[in-house]
């Protein structure tokens, strides 16, 4: 089982750099949101995947005495969600403002904060 | 999208979700349940209410700012960690309170109740804000 | 650890008060933050809150330095769990001066910003950002566990993103975009490492991985870890092959962020380096991870360097330099000496002050000027002499000029290049700090020293009368700034001796380790 979600990580892995190495924006966002969902798939898969009992503490006792599946990867992957869920959301508010305002979402085009000039260099430098 | 039909249900239906929100809170401890899940519940509900009836009203039943509930759902999680200071055990370590309001019926207070409330509060503060600038643009 | 035996799964041994000494960095910044968020209404009182904030948190953080002094590094783990389950806090010398240096900056920071940020933007948030930034510096200056880091990490960059965008210059959105898509690549680049680490020894606290990774030979799926943990953290913290980022939005948002930012962001990176292949992965220490730490070191030195001097933009100029000083570092990482990492940490020490300090020069002059153009700017030192003595302190600091404090490190890791016989290292310092003192030198003899331009008189007559009451209050926070440094030059013994403490620690982490795991197993 580990082995087919290591590929389906793969997959996840290279379809994000192809969109990461676009120009558009709104793919990079998309290859950004993939490689989040492909973390999360790692970080569940390196958890091992086993078909065995919640680790829920029966009544009465204080310890699980048989094997229990674990419990840490769940709470990995939930924190992962929640904070990558926040700045993707952020990312793609600023992605949609800046298309607003500088009118492109191409890449290669977005040179205001290093406008393209031929650098004149003051007297002596 | 305020049709009729949804604007005589939203009061209603909010209340309870947000009353569904505190169950699933309280009940956080001990049963699936807890502070960020009861938050989106109850984010959602406002978010409803929001689309029914506009934002204004939304923002005069919760009164205070979104953002602000929010810091202080984030003042009260940080605080929560700091009884254990007295018990001599390390920050966010569960502290439990018994105390008795009558006979038969006691209270379970704790300092991980104090969190989910906190952990609530901050997710329906952020949420809510968020929710409502994207209803004010439309 | 054997689950089956409940009473094993708690510590038994009551935590004393003064322990809680670990949380102040975080938890007072914290609680300022949370308080400064939910008074929306009165944005007036937000500096003075800051300001009693951030001074408990550097009186707490200065008391958690005289503690691990006196008794050795300290440990608490959340929660009374069980160390290795649990996630745990470690205060040992290398984060603790690191955060005690990023406190004291943040406290400059938000004095300077009182005359700077105005009502619209402070209700936007910038004193809670600030504060919240904080908070995750120093989590992950002060954190034992390496998703927790993660997380941290998280935390400041998000309070990053606000602050880089303060203000909506079309400008800014267009380095915010940068900013943003390369730091949330190298986060999760950090986020995929982590989870093959955890995939392969299934712990995340960094003193149980040190014990059990040490003496481990360097192969297979461990040299997959470094070599992500090398690309993140590189990114993170802009060096040689991944710095596009750092030029293209560090001049954009509003200079008192670029101080912050400059001062403490890509610092955070070099300390991940720093605790992951000393601590963490102490086999990468004989491997090519290090050759690849000097190399990376090389280049961003020549391109810092370089960088700087064709600059007329002065922030960009500094952007190139910081840059420059990142290459310090990780060349001081990959001698992985005693001596060599005591100058990196002193280095870093240095850095943070000096950086902060030159972009609020530049601030300051940008207020009297209206413009940081090398082509237009001029004559700052006929109008404002106090000012252009301190630039010129900082020139002679950041070229590590003897007896400013930036001389001691290069000096010690020069030395210790010469012992271990690595030249380039040496003759790259070397170079590039002479490269950074021409360019440092004529920006000063541009900007400040050459009589004032007739085109830009217009400009400084326009800024003259946007000046606001608070502008002599923010000279204070630079002045404090460049005094520190200066001592820190004139005696560096005292943190000479610190960072050697610290630089035993990451060599040797037995203590560390012991300090989480209570040497038990």
């Amino acid at each position: 089982m580990e082995n087919y979600l290591a590929l389906v990580v793969g997959l996840y892995f290279t379809a994000s750099v192809y969109l990461l190495l676009s120009e558009s924006l709104i793919r990079m966002l998309i290859g950004v949101a993939l490689l989040g969902n492909g973390v999360n798939l790692l970080i569940f898969t390196a958890g091992r995947i086993t078909r065995e009992v919640p680790p829920i503490i029966p009544e009465g006792q204080k310890a699980v005495g048989m094997a229990i599946a674990n419990p840490l990867p769940q709470a990995l992957i939930l924190t992962a969600i929640v904070i990558s869920f926040a700045l993707f959301a952020f990312v793609l508010v600023l992605a949609y403002r800046s298309y607003e305002t500088i009118g492109t979402d191409d890449t290669a085009e977005m040179r205001l904060a290093e406008p393209v000039e031929k650098s004149q260099l003051p007297k002596g430098y | 999208m305020s049709t009729l039909i949804l604007r005589t249900i939203a009061p209603t239906l909010t209340s309870l979700m947000v009353i569904y929100s505190i169950v699933v809170l309280l009940s956080g401890h001990n049963e699936p349940g807890g502070g960020f899940i009861g938050g989106l519940i109850a984010a959602s509900a406002f978010a409803l209410y929001g689309i029914a009836c506009g934002v204004g009203p939304v923002r005069r039943a919760i009164y205070f700012h979104p953002i602000s509930i929010a810091g202080f759902g984030m003042l009260l999680a940080a605080l929560s960690g700091l009884p254990s200071l007295m018990e001599g055990v390390p920050y966010l370590t569960g502290v439990w309170w018994f105390p008795k309001l009558s006979k038969t019926v006691e209270l379970a207070l704790s300092t991980p109740l104090f969190f989910d409330i906190g952990v609530w509060l901050v997710v329906v503060g952020s949420l809510v804000s968020i929710a409502l600038a994207l209803e004010e643009k439309d | 650890m054997d689950v089956s035996t409940p009473e094993g799964v708690m510590l038994a041994a009551p935590t004393p008060a003064i322990d809680w000494l670990i949380l102040t960095p975080v938890i007072i910044p914290l609680i300022t933050a949370a308080l400064l968020i939910m008074m929306r209404r009165t944005v007036v009182l937000h500096p003075l809150i800051a300001f009693l904030g951030l001074s408990a948190t550097i009186a707490g953080n200065s008391a958690l330095l005289w503690r691990i002094y006196t008794e050795g590094p300290l440990a608490m783990t959340m929660g009374n769990w069980y160390p290795p389950f649990g996630i745990s806090f470690v205060a040992d010398y290398l984060g603790v001066i690191l955060s005690l240096t990023a406190s004291v900056t943040v406290l400059m920071i938000a004095l300077y910003a009182i005359g700077d940020s105005n009502g619209r933007e402070r209700r936007f948030g910038f004193y809670p950002l600030l504060m919240t930034l904080l908070v995750g510096v120093n989590g992950s200056f002060l954190t034992g566990d390496i998703f927790n880091l993660y997380v941290w990490f998280e935390v400041f960059l998000i309070s990053s993103f606000g602050l880089i965008i303060l203000g909506g210059q079309p400008r800014q959105l267009d380095g915010a975009v940068k900013y943003c898509f390369l730091n949330l690549i190298a986060t999760t680049l950090f986020l995929i490492a982590t989870g093959y680490l955890y995939g392969i020894y299934g712990t995340l606290n960094m003193a149980d991985l040190s014990r059990i990774i040490s003496g481990a030979p360097f192969e297979g799926s461990l040299v997959v870890v470094s070599a992500l943990y090398l690309l993140a953290f590189s990114m993170k913290a802009a060096a040689f092959p991944l710095f596009f980022w750092l030029p293209a939005s560090y001049h954009t948002p509003k200079i008192v962020v670029s101080a912050l930012f400059a001062g403490l962001l890509t610092k955070v990176g070099v300390y991940a380096l720093l605790r992951t292949f000393t601590v963490i992965l102490p086999p990468a220490m004989d491997s090519w991870i290090m050759e690849a730490l000097l190399y990376a070191g090389i280049g961003s030195m020549v391109v810092g360097a370089l960088g700087a001097v064709v600059q007329t933009d002065l922030r960009r100029l500094f952007s190139f330099l910081l840059v420059g000083s990142i290459g310090f570092m990780m060349v001081g990482l990959s001698l992985a000496t005693e001596k060599a990492l005591a100058a990196t940490i002193f280095y870093m020490v240095h850095s943070i002050l000096v950086m902060t300090a030159l972009f609020l020069t530049a601030g300051l002059v940008d207020r009297y000027r209206g413009s940081l153009d090398l082509r237009v700017l001029s004559g700052v030192s006929g109008d404002l002499p106090f000012l252009s003595l301190m630039f010129l302190a900082l020139v002679f600091m950041a070229s590590g000029f003897p007896p400013f404090s930036g001389f001691w490190p290069k000096l010690a890791l020069i030395s210790e290049s010469l012992k271990v016989a690595s030249y380039w290292g040496m003759a790259t310092i070397i170079f590039s700090s002479f490269l950074s003192l021409i360019a440092l030198g004529r920006a000063f003899a541009f900007g400040f020293w050459r009589p004032l331009l007739d085109e830009a008189k217009p400009l400084v007559e326009d800024q003259n009368l946007k000046r606001t009451k608070f502008g002599k209050l923010q000279y204070l926070p630079v002045m404090a700034l460049v005094i520190m440094a200066i001592l820190i030059g004139i005696l560096p013994s005292y943190l000479f001796e610190l960072t050697t403490l610290g630089a035993k620690l990451l060599l040797n982490p037995e203590p560390y380790v012991n300090a989480v795991l209570g040497g038990a197993s």
